[in-house]
């Protein structure tokens, strides 16, 4: 973003300084510089724009009160990011799966194979739809990893550094996903197993 | 595959790979549609950026830092718990707790006192606590060691038939191979559970394949004839059984948990 006079553009590290002192503009800075990048990842999670929302307002409020234990030399947006998937899964866990199985009545697993053909064709055979309701299957890590490399298009190494993790796990969790969501998407696309 | 799809295979290897796809139609469809994965995953991303042009980017900053600015949070926040405290600590209650209290103590020496003799002494005393993400790691190694050990295994097995092979000649040789082969499926039907739950799918059908051979081969009499063993060679060769196991134990050895 340019510089002005009312917001001087600032590293982050000087933007968290002044926001530890109680600098409000400075706090308004980094939520300009970070939102959307925490919007991609909680919209990724949900599909819904308010719950979204929501989220990226929790995340950036979250980080005002932890914003004192925040220590030079680490990744902020590793950090900041880190929040927002922990505040995903919480909402997901409390929220979210028992809200999807209410909307249609079904759970995936619910479904039999002819049964996810004729899903499929009622789904118009959206690869998108049907792949968004299969990743929400994945394992925890898996479906984190495969949010942030293919929807906010983070880097293995960023998203080791805001997991916690080594590279190679990144590579290893990010080929099971994909491998998983082949065979679980496979049976709504007909594709033999 | 892993590498291949990322994009970060050396030249030699990634050469490899190509020859390998261009005979092997297995690993060509899944390739294709494990690609066919990323091109939905890429079509998400694009949805993605639609939504966002349809936020007002400006007016947000200034909503959350009046929610982090405002006396109501702060105070909301503060009287929480102060009238928690306030209602648990209340004076009315106190009896309430001391009875609690007295009942937990009695009750607890009560079953002491009960089961102490029923017991049974453990060796160690040592408790072992895991979250549910430590055992499904925990399981999902395990299924990789075992699988591995499985592989290398049968490898050894084959390449012993295919290499040393003339049937009719060595009989106690024989005899050793089919005794192997039986070993070998019922290693395969212990592994089978760890392979589903780890969800180790193409792991899965490779180990199929190599059990159906040994089905065969523990079928057989203990000396194999000329035949049989001409219609094992068969069967390795067109499955590319050895390849699929060259591959597959490098792949897992690579993927660690």
């Amino acid at each position: 973003m340019p510089a002005t006079k009312e917001f001087p553009h600032d590293d982050t590290w000087s933007l968290v300084e002044r926001v530890k002192n109680g600098d409000r503009q400075a706090f308004m800075t980094l939520i300009r510089i970070y939102q959307k990048k925490v919007f991609v990842l909680t919209y990724a999670f949900f599909r819904n724009k308010e719950d979204a929302l929501d989220l990226v307002q929790e995340t950036f409020l979250r980080l005002h009160e932890k914003i004192g234990s925040f220590l030079p030399g680490r990744n902020f947006e590793a950090w900041l990011l880190q929040i927002a998937k922990n505040l995903c899964i919480d909402f997901y866990r409390k929220n979210y799966r028992r809200r999807r199985e209410l909307e249609c009545g079904k759970t995936v697993e619910d479904l039999d194979v002819p049964d996810r053909r004729a899903e499929a064709a009622f789904l118009g055979r959206d690869l998108k739809e049907i792949l968004t309701r299969c990743v929400d299957k994945l394992a925890e890590r898996q479906r984190t990893i495969f949010i942030m490399r293919h929807y906010n298009q983070l880097t293995n190494e960023a998203i080791a550094q805001t997991l916690g993790i080594s590279v190679g796990t990144v590579k290893s969790l990010h080929f099971k996903a994909v491998r998983n969501l082949r065979a679980l998407v496979g049976p709504y696309l007909g594709w033999e197993g | 595959m892993a590498r291949f799809l990322d994009g970060t295979l050396s030249g030699g290897d990634e050469d490899d790979m190509r020859k390998h796809l261009g005979i092997c139609p297995e690993c060509r469809l899944d390739l294709s549609e494990m690609e066919q994965i990323l091109a939905g995953a890429d079509a998400v991303h694009d949805d993605i950026r639609k939504v966002m042009a349809g936020i007002d980017w400006e007016a947000l900053p200034a909503r959350i830092a009046d929610a982090a600015w405002s006396p109501d949070r702060g105070r909301r926040k503060r009287g929480e718990t102060a009238s928690f405290r306030k209602t648990i600590f209340s004076p009315r209650w106190r009896p309430v707790y001391a009875g609690a209290l007295a009942g937990l103590v009695i009750g607890a020496a009560g079953m002491l006192l009960i089961l102490k003799p029923q017991m049974p002494r453990s060796a160690s005393g040592a408790k072992f606590f895991a979250s549910r993400d430590v055992i499904a790691r925990a399981e999902s190694e395990l299924a990789r060691q075992e699988t591995l050990d499985y592989l290398q295994q049968s490898q050894f097995l084959i390449l012993d038939l295919i290499q040393n092979g003339s049937g009719g000649g060595q009989p106690l040789r024989d005899k050793l191979a089919v005794q192997k082969a039986r070993e070998l499926l019922s290693k395969k039907r212990y592994i089978n559970p760890q392979l589903d739950t780890a969800r180790m799918v193409k792991a899965r059908a490779i180990c199929n394949q190599i059990e159906i051979l040994f089905l065969e081969l523990s079928q057989f009499s203990d000396e194999l004839s000329e035949e049989e063993l001409s219609r094992l060679k068969e069967f390795v060769e067109q499955k590319q059984l050895l390849l699929k196991i060259k591959l597959l134990r490098k792949e897992l050895d690579e993927n660690e948990v």
